[in-house]
């Protein structure tokens, strides 16, 4: 009985790894790429990058930290839970550092403005630290 | 110098008592995906947590994890 139900859990977490990562960098291209007139931001445009802020934020809260709205269970936060999460916080910093280099790199070729590398260096670390962190506690339901 | 690798005897040990890995979490108030990597050898415990392990198991330290 277990066995199904733990499979399950791993292909529910790799389901909602793969879409938070397919969401945030569609929402940092997009975001990127829009056509935002410099120092008049249309309302949509506000909207839109206060979202995908604040999407990243939750995001690399959800996998760096224990912050959470609802009432914190111990055992949820536990040490091996901790432990992922410095582990995801260093995936997430790495990838952003990879990605403010190759961003560096490009942009002696081609020309790109903060507002589009910003968003794509946000989704890039936020992205990291979530799917280091889905695979770290994955790993925990292996099959003992 | 070759590091020595942790050992661990924790699912015998559990398993003697017989009690889940999700009852053992429980009286150590830790998740059971700590309990299953620390069997499997993926995670090394704290002090704290391999002395609690200990105490609720009725064993020494050293009779639930080892040098390799």
């Amino acid at each position: 009985m277990s066995k199904p139900r733990s499979r399950a859990d791993r292909r529910r977490r790799a389901v909602i790894a793969s879409a938070a990562v397919l969401v945030i960098i569609a929402g940092g291209v997009i975001t990127s790429t829009s056509a935002i007139e410099m120092g008049h931001p249309r309302n949509v445009d506000l909207v839109r990058t206060a979202g995908f802020m604040l999407l990243t934020l939750v995001i690399a809260l959800r996998a760096t930290t224990g912050f959470t709205l609802l009432k914190p269970d111990a055992a949820m936060n536990d040490e091996l839970t901790r432990a992922n999460r410095a582990s995801a916080g260093r995936a997430g910093f790495w990838a952003m550092m990879i990605g403010a280099w190759l961003a560096l790199g490009a942009a002696l070729y081609v020309p790109i403005t903060l507002l589009e590398a910003a968003p794509l260096l946000l989704a890039i670390g936020a992205a990291g630290a979530a799917l280091r962190f889905s695979v770290l506690e994955a790993r925990g339901d292996e099959a003992a | 110098m070759k590091q020595p690798r942790l050992g661990v005897r924790l699912k015998e040990a559990r398993q003697e008592k017989g009690w889940t890995q999700a009852e053992l979490a429980e009286r150590v108030s830790v998740s059971r995906k700590t309990i299953n990597t620390v069997e499997n050898g993926v995670f090394i415990p704290s002090t704290l947590l391999a002395l609690n392990l200990a105490r609720v198991l009725g064993a020494k330290v050293e009779d639930l994890f080892y040098l390799d």
